[in-house]
C-alpha cells in the first residue's frame, strides 16, 4: 500500500487509490487550503540560482538517457 | 404567588444552616395551620406544574432530581465541608445519595416551630443557600432544591448525621409521614437522601447509569479532591471519580482520543473578591471546538457572559503574544474563530447570585462577569505565555494556519462566484478561447511567455484549441536569487479557464472546460521551473484532473536538422543520437589494423552488429557512472570466470567490490566482528548523474561522520554487462579493446562510400566516430525556446494532433515534479544545491 507524506504537515498517509484520501496529497482540508493560500499569496517559489554557471552546466553536453 | 411569598418569609427567618445551637421556641404569631397550608400549597404547585421547576418530566427531568440532591452535597464540598459523595442507583428504582458533609440541622426552626430538617425538605426555597455568609457560592440549577425532589418522589427518606446522632424522616409525595426521629448515636457526619421518583409524574422512572456517571465525573473534575462514587445495584456497575488535577484533568480527559498540539494543559486560576475563575485549555489538531463552561458547577450549555469574557481574553492575549514573538506577522489579525479550531477548554467560575437566562436556563446573564473573567484570564494567560513560550507558539501557529486556510477558502469562493457569472465573453482577457464548446475535443494550451503565446495563438486551430499565456513572475529575493512564482493573477486566470473551481468545497473536476490541458514550455531551465510549478499545482490542488488523464506536457522539438535541403525535427537527445548513428553507418565499412600486417574488415551489416554491442556498452557505462562507478575501473574488475562485481561497498578507505551475496555477507560478518555494530546507510549518491566525485565525497562524509557505516551499492547492471562482454568475445574482441589508451595498434579505420575516413584507437570510440560521420553535411539547430519557431513550425511540430507528440502526465510524474519542487523550494540549502548540481538535466527532462 503506497504511503505519501502530507505535503503540508508531513503526516504519513496510507492509501490504495487516490480517492481513498479526500484531500490527497494532503492529510486534511486544513492542509490543502493552507497550501492553496500559498499559491494565491505567491509563496510557492522556485528559487532562482545565480544564472551564469547553472546555465552553462545545463546547455552544454546533451543529457544522458537510459 | 404562593411560591414567592414562601421564599420571602423563609429567607427572612432562615435558620443559620450550620448553627449547632438550639433555636428559640415557636413564635406564637405564626399559626401552625396557616404555615401548614402554605407548605402543602408549595408542594402541590410543584406536583401540578413539575416542568416549571425541573424543566420537563422526561428522562432529562428525571435525572434532574439527582442533580438537585447532588447540588447540596457539592455545595458542601465547595465550602470545604465534604470529601466524599456516594450515589447508589438501587434495585427498587430509588436513588440514594450520601455525603460526609455537615448534615442538615435538626434544631427547631423559629418561624415554623418545626425541625429545620423538615423545613428544608418540605418548604420551597428553604435551606442555607440563601444565606451568603454560610455558603459563599452555590449551585443548584433552579434554586428550588431538595423540596422539589421530595414533592416529585413517591417516597423519600432523609437521614442527617450530626452532633453524634442520626435523625430520620420519611415522606410520601412531599408530605411527612413520620416525625423527625432520632435514631441512635453515630460518629459519622453528613446527609443521606433516598428517593423514588413518582411514576405519576415522570414519563420514565428508570435512571440511566451512564448519565449519572457522566455527571459525577464532571463534578469530580470541577471539584478537585472530591470523590464521587456511583454504584448501580441493578447491574453491579460501579465507578469512583476523583481528580487531584481538577480542571486540567478534565481538559485532558476531553482530549483523550485526540492528537494534541502541546503536551501540557494550560491551567489558569485566579480569585478576585467573591469571584473565582478557573480555566483549563489544550488544543488538538482537529477543527472542532469543545468548550464546556460552568457556573457554580452548573453546566452552562448555552454559555453566557463568562464564556464571552474568556473568548475575548483568549483572542487578545494570543494575538498580542504572537505578535511580540513574531509568530504572527505584522498586520496579521486573527479572529476569535481562528482560536476556536481544535480548542478544548473548560471554564469554571464560582460566584454569588448567578442569573440564568435562555431557553433551558443554562446561560449566564450577569453583565459584570464578562469583564471580570476577561481581566482575570488576560492576566493569567499572559503570564502563562511568557513562562511557556513553546506552548504559546504552537497555539499561535495553529491559529495562524486556521486564518490562512480561512482566507484561502474565501478566495476560492470568490473565484467560484466570479466563475458562476462566467460566460464565454466573460473569460479572463488573456485567454484566447476556442469556439467549440464540445468538452470531449477541446484543448487548452498553457504557454510559457507572452511572445510564445502569441505564436501559439497564430498557429492554433481556433475551433478546438485555446491558448492561455502564462509567465513565471520573477521575484527578487534579497538581491541574490531571482525566484520564480506563478503570480496570483495567473493562478486565478488558470482556475477560471479550467472552469473547475478550486479549494476544498468549490473544486469540481467534472466541470472542466477542456478535455486536454497541455503545458507547453521552453526546453530550458526557466521552462522547467514553470512546468514544475504547474505540475506541482495540479498535483496538489487538482490531482483528480491528472488521474482522469486531462493533463499533458507538449513535446516541442529539441533540434531542427537540415539534410540535403530537407528539414526534420528531432524531439530528444536519444533520438538524435540514434539518427546520427543510422546516417553514419550507411555505406560505411570498418577495417581493424591489428598491427604486424594483420587486419580484419567488416562490411555495413557486420559493423551494425558490432555497433549494437557498443551501444550496450555505452548504456552500461552510463548506468554505472550514475552509481558512482568509473567504467574503466569496472571493466578491470572482471574475474577470469567472466563475472563482474554485484556490489560496491563504500566506507572509510577504498571502495571494495563483492561478486556474490555470499561474499557480501561474509564481508559484513567480518566487519561486524572487527568493529562491532556496522551501520548500513542509504545509497543516496547512487542517484547522482556523475559518479566519481560524489563517491569520494561520500567516503569523506563516512570518514568524518560515520566511521563504521558502510554504503552498499547494488550493481544490477553486472549480469547484462557480462553477457555483452561474452558477445563481444564471440566476435573476437576483448575487454582490453575498451581500455587502451594512445595510438594503437589496433587502429579502427572507418570509411564511407563517399570516401570519408575516420580513425580511432579504442573500440569505445567507434560509436562516437560513426555519429560524427553521420553529422557531416547536416545542419543541426538546437531550439532553446518556443519563441525560436514561427507559428507554422510550432503548430506542425508541437500543436497539431496529427503530427505532435504529447506526454500524458501520470500521478507519479506529477509527484516527481512535486518532489523536485520541495527540494528546490525547501529550506535545506545544501540539499538544494546538491540537487541542482546532480539533477539539472533531469529537471529539464523529468517527464520524458
Amino acid at each position: 500500500m503506497p504511503i505519501i507524506a502530507c505535503r503540508r504537515c508531513g503526516k504519513a498517509l496510507q492509501y490504495e487509490q487516490i480517492k481513498d484520501l479526500p484531500y490527497f496529497p494532503f492529510c486534511s482540508k486544513r492542509c490543502k487550503l493552507v497550501d492553496l493560500g500559498k499559491w494565491f499569496n505567491e509563496e510557492h517559489r522556485m528559487p532562482g540560482e545565480k544564472p551564469a554557471e547553472e546555465d552553462e552546466a545545463n546547455d552544454g553536453a546533451p543529457p544522458h538517457r537510459e | 404567588m404562593t411560591e414567592k411569598k414562601d421564599k420571602e418569609e423563609v429567607v427572612a427567618v432562615a435558620a443559620p444552616a450550620d448553627s449547632g445551637a438550639s433555636a428559640p421556641a415557636l413564635d406564637g404569631s405564626e399559626g401552625y395551620t396557616a404555615s401548614n397550608i402554605r407548605v402543602l400549597g408549595g408542594i402541590e404547585a410543584v406536583r401540578l406544574r413539575p416542568a416549571m421547576y425541573i424543566g420537563d418530566t422526561s428522562q432529562r427531568g428525571l435525572h434532574h432530581l439527582i442533580e438537585e440532591v447532588l447540588a447540596n452535597s457539592v455545595d458542601e464540598a465547595m465550602a470545604g465541608k465534604c470529601k466524599n459523595i456516594d450515589i447508589i442507583l438501587c434495585a427498587d428504582g430509588s436513588c440514594s445519595i450520601t455525603d460526609d458533609g455537615s448534615g442538615i440541622p435538626v434544631d427547631t426552626h423559629e418561624a415554623t416551630g418545626k425541625s429545620a430538617l423538615e423545613v428544608v425538605m418540605t418548604i420551597l426555597h428553604a435551606g442555607g443557600k440563601f444565606d451568603h455568609d454560610t455558603y459563599k457560592v452555590s449551585g443548584g440549577l433552579h434554586g428550588v432544591g431538595v423540596t422539589c425532589v421530595n414533592a416529585l418522589s413517591e417516597w423519600m427518606t432523609t437521614e442527617s448525621r450530626r452532633g453524634g446522632a442520626a435523625y430520620f424522616q420519611e415522606y410520601a409525595r412531599g408530605v411527612p409521614v413520620t416525625p423527625v426521629e432520632r435514631r441512635g448515636v453515630t460518629k459519622a457526619r453528613g446527609t443521606r437522601q433516598t428517593f423514588k421518583p413518582d411514576a405519576e409524574i415522570f414519563e420514565t422512572v428508570e435512571f440511566k447509569y451512564e448519565i449519572v456517571a457522566a455527571r459525577a465525573r464532571e463534578l469530580a473534575f470541577l471539584n478537585s479532591g472530591l470523590r464521587i462514587s456511583v454504584k448501580d445495584e441493578r447491574t453491579d456497575k460501579a465507578e469512583s471519580f476523583y481528580y487531584e488535577g481538577g480542571l486540567a484533568a478534565f481538559a485532558e480527559h476531553l482530549n483523550l482520543d485526540k492528537h494534541v498540539i502541546h503536551p501540557e494543559v494550560v491551567y489558569l486560576q485566579k480569585q478576585e473578591g467573591n469571584y473565582q475563575v478557573e480555566v483549563a485549555l489544550q488544543y488538538n489538531d482537529g477543527y472542532a471546538e469543545t468548550v464546556l463552561s460552568f457556573v457554580n458547577n452548573v453546566n452552562t450549555v448555552e454559555g453566557g457572559t463568562h464564556l464571552s469574557g474568556f473568548r475575548a481574553a483568549l483572542t487578545r492575549t494570543f494575538n498580542q503574544y504572537g505578535k511580540s514573538l513574531g509568530v504572527l506577522k505584522e498586520g496579521e489579525q486573527l479572529t476569535g474563530e481562528d482560536y476556536r479550531e481544535g480548542l478544548t477548554a473548560v471554564v469554571s467560575i464560582k460566584m454569588p447570585d448567578p442569573q440564568f437566562e435562555g431557553q433551558t436556563k443554562t446561560k449566564l446573564g450577569n453583565r459584570d462577569v464578562q469583564g471580570i473573567v476577561e481581566q482575570l484570564t488576560n492576566d493569567t494567560l499572559g503570564t502563562y505565555c511568557e513562562e511557556h513560550p513553546r506552548t504559546a507558539k504552537s497555539i499561535c501557529g495553529k491559529a495562524s494556519e486556521a486564518a490562512r486556510a480561512r482566507e484561502a477558502a474565501r478566495k476560492a469562493r470568490d473565484l467560484a462566484r466570479r466563475k458562476g457569472a462566467l460566460s464565454n465573453s466573460d473569460l479572463p482577457g488573456k485567454l484566447a478561447d476556442c469556439s467549440s464548446r464540445d468538452v470531449e475535443t477541446t484543448e487548452l494550451f498553457l504557454v510559457e511567455g507572452i511572445s510564445a503565446g502569441g505564436t501559439a495563438k497564430q498557429g492554433r486551430d481556433r475551433v478546438f484549441q485555446a491558448i492561455l499565456p502564462l509567465r513565471g513572475v520573477v521575484i527578487n529575493v534579497e538581491k541574490t536569487t531571482l525566484d520564480k512564482v506563478l503570480a496570483n493573477e495567473e493562478i486565478r486566470t488558470l482556475v477560471s479557464a479550467l472552469g473547475t473551481g478550486i479549494g476544498a468545497e468549490e473544486f469540481d473536476p467534472s466541470k472542466i472546460r477542456y478535455n486536454k490541458i497541455i503545458i507547453m514550455t521552453d526546453a530550458d531551465v526557466d521552462g522547467a521551473h514553470i512546468r514544475t510549478l504547474l505540475l506541482t499545482f495540479f498535483f496538489r490542488q487538482t490531482p483528480q484532473l491528472i488521474e482522469q488523464g486531462h493533463i499533458f506536457v507538449a513535446q516541442p522539438p529539441l533540434y531542427r536538422v537540415k539534410r540535403k535541403g530537407r528539414e526534420e525535427y528531432v524531439y530528444d537527445d536519444k533520438h538524435l543520437q540514434q539518427w546520427l548513428q543510422r546516417l553514419g553507418v550507411e555505406g560505411t565499412g570498418l577495417t581493424i589494423d591489428w598491427g604486424a600486417g594483420k587486419t580484419t574488415t567488416m562490411g555495413e551489416e557486420d559493423l551494425k552488429k558490432l555497433l549494437a554491442l557498443c551501444e550496450r556498452v555505452e548504456g552500461h557505462a552510463a548506468v554505472l557512472r550514475r552509481r558512482g562507478v568509473k567504467f574503466g575501473e569496472y571493466l578491470r574488475l572482471r574475474r577470469s570466470g567472466g563475472g563482474f562485481p554485484m556490489y560496491a561497498i563504500r566506507s572509510a578507505g577504498p571502495t571494495q567490490y563483492m561478486y556474490s551475496e555470499e561474499e557480501l555477507r561474509a564481508f559484513l560478518d567480518e566487519e561486524t566482528r572487527r568493529k562491532g555494530e556496522v551501520e548500513i546507510v542509504e545509497e543516496e549518491a547512487a542517484k547522482g548523474e556523475d559518479g566519481a566525485p560524489k563517491a569520494e565525497a561520500t567516503e569523506d562524509a563516512a570518514l568524518v561522520d560515520r566511521p563504521v557505516s558502510v554504503q552498499i551499492v547494488e550493481l544490477h547492471e553486472s549480469r547484462e554487462a557480462a553477457k555483452t562482454v561474452e558477445m563481444l568475445e564471440a566476435l573476437g574482441f576483448t575487454v582490453e579493446d575498451f581500455l587502451r589508451e594512445g595510438e594503437g595498434p589496433p587502429a579502427y579505420r572507418l570509411r564511407t562510400d563517399s570516401g570519408e575516413e575516420a580513425v580511432v584507437y579504442n573500440l569505445g570510440e567507434v560509436l562516437p566516430a560513426i555519429r560524427e560521420l553521420g553529422r557531416r553535411g547536416l545542419e543541426i539547430q538546437r531550439y532553446k525556446g518556443l519563441g525560436e519557431m514561427n507559428a507554422e513550425e510550432l503548430a506542425g511540430t508541437t500543436m497539431n494532433p496529427r503530427s505532435r507528440t504529447l506526454l500524458k502526465v501520470s500521478i507519479n510524474n506529477a509527484a516527481d515534479a512535486d518532489r523536485i519542487f520541495m527540494v528546490l523550494a525547501g529550506k535545506d540549502v545544501a540539499l538544494r544545491r546538491k540537487y541542482i548540481e546532480e539533477h539539472a538535466l533531469e529537471v529539464r527532462n523529468l517527464d520524458v
